[in-house]
């Protein structure tokens, strides 16, 4: 016997230990079944809910979505229905036997070229040819079967796709798939097949499975979609940043990358600087809706500028106006005692020019001087215009 | 007579089926995936490729798995 086939006879007896691990593989397989049933049922019965709800409330996009996300479920529901039903009426027959495990293993060399035991890991491992999907270059990867999870009852973990040239989504870098994230393979429609060629033994169809999946692209649920892979480009420089390093506008909801997003200083909101309005007082620019109207004149401006919602030149025209009354005042009562001078100074005339009293404008010396004519007090009424 | 037909298209399930006597591969294939593409299938018999013509014989294993199947993404 040469040495290629004892090999594989050795790495068929690691297989064949690994599934006879479960020593009730038809208890354990009808357990695993009616738990997936048992779970999909469940969902099925919150979604109901939840539509309910969304008829009641008229949430109709959000129902649509729901509706959207039953695909797998009822798909998965019908296989696993079919399945417990063989499950329960049929013993299972899994191939453990040490030929059939052989021929699986030949066939699996043919298929992929090479088959590799890790036998310190308990591994079985194949390598796909580079996988591109989409212009997208994603590199080979590692179809890796964990021997010891293969008798498992929800064969967990049985399956680790290990990325050899990792070309991860900019977003996530456990994403090395649009399938595949931590190492760990959603295989979606292939899920219910990949459990049965795992239970069976069908070493080979597990493989071929995988493969399947990894090269073709389904754009309806990826981990990151093929069109984000490269990062979300910038919608102001263009520039392709992570999920991490982008900024989304909360007024124009366009995503940009740090250099480009702003904020408004006054409520700190994120912001583009297209969606950001310039105080024309101060030329700081802030949001829409921080910019305010001056209660007095309705001319808008930032928070910063308006004191008590009034801007600096109403507040400067109060302040002239009310020092303008006050000289009034003044000089009304300056105006009075000077009429008394006055009248005094005509009753004794000799007397006009050396009379005490307030500074008299004198015209010319020797003569009288010329009183000013006393100002009307005026009844001032501030004007108030609406806000803009 | 019959046959061991593994369906990698859906449930998975490996199923002894009978089959009439003269079927092709091709024949079986349109019968038991109608609407389905041969071209979007791996087709072995007896774990090897054959030809579309190959006519199945008693005790044949036949497994069709398809080469492109839609992953997802965990809800």
């Amino acid at each position: 016997m040469d040495q290629r086939r004892k090999y594989l006879l050795r790495v068929a007896s690691a297989i064949q230990t690994g599934l006879l691990r479960e020593p009730h593989p038809r208890l354990a397989e009808a357990e695993a079944t009616l738990s997936r049933l048992c779970s999909q049922l469940d969902y099925l019965k919150d979604t109901a809910r939840k539509l309910a709800l969304c008829r009641q409330c008229g949430w109709h996009l959000a129902g649509q979505q729901l509706l959207q996300g039953l695909r797998y479920t009822v798909q998965e529901l019908g296989v696993e229905v079919t399945r417990s039903e063989r499950v329960v009426q049929e013993p299972a027959a899994p191939t453990s036997a040490l030929g059939p495990l052989y021929e699986e293993l030949i066939q699996t060399e043919q298929e992929f070229g090479e088959v590799e035991y890790r036998r310190s890991e308990g591994k079985l491992v194949v390598t796909t040819a580079p996988i591109v999907l989409e212009d997208v270059r994603l590199g080979r990867f590692e179809i890796q079967l964990v021997l010891d999870r293969l008798g498992a009852p929800d064969q967990r973990d049985a399956l680790r796709i290990v990325a050899l040239e990792p070309n991860p989504a900019a977003s996530d870098e456990r994403v090395t798939h649009p399938h595949v994230s931590s190492e760990g393979l959603c295989a979606g429609d292939a899920s219910a097949t990949l459990r049965a060629a795992l239970s069976s033994g069908r070493i080979c169809d597990v493989f071929l499975l995988a493969r399947s999946v990894l090269e073709n692209y389904n754009s309806g649920s990826p981990f990151v979609s093929l069109e984000s892979w490269d990062g979300t480009p910038c919608s102001d420089c263009g520039y392709c940043a992570s999920a991490d390093d982008t900024f989304n506008c909360k007024s124009c909801q366009q995503d940009y990358c740090e250099e480009c997003i702003s904020s408004c200083p006054s409520c700190d909101t994120t912001l583009c600087r297209g969606c950001l309005r310039k105080c024309p007082l101060c030329d700081e620019y802030v949001c829409e809706s921080c910019l305010q109207a001056c209660h007095r004149c309705g001319a808008r401006a930032c928070p910063a500028c308006l004191d008590d919602n009034v801007c600096p030149a109403c507040i400067e025209k109060e302040k002239q106006n009310e020092q303008g009354n006050d000289y009034d005042q003044q000089r009304t009562g300056e105006d009075t005692r000077g009429g008394q001078a006055a009248a005094e100074a005509v009753a004794a005339p000799e007397h006009a020019a050396t009379a005490a009293g307030p500074a008299l404008h004198a015209d010319g010396v020797g003569q009288a001087g010329v009183l000013p004519r006393p100002r009307r007090h005026r009844n001032r009424r501030v004007r108030r215009h609406s806000a803009a | 007579m019959q046959i061991l037909w593994i369906n990698n298209d859906g449930g998975g399930f490996a199923d002894y089926v009978e089959v009439a006597d003269g079927t092709t591969v091709d024949k079986f294939f349109t019968q038991k995936l109608p609407g389905r593409q041969p071209e979007d299938y791996l087709i072995r018999v007896n774990r090897q490729p054959v030809p579309r013509n190959y006519v199945i014989q008693p005790g044949d294993r036949v497994s069709m798995t398809p080469t492109k199947i839609e992953g997802a993404r965990r809800a």
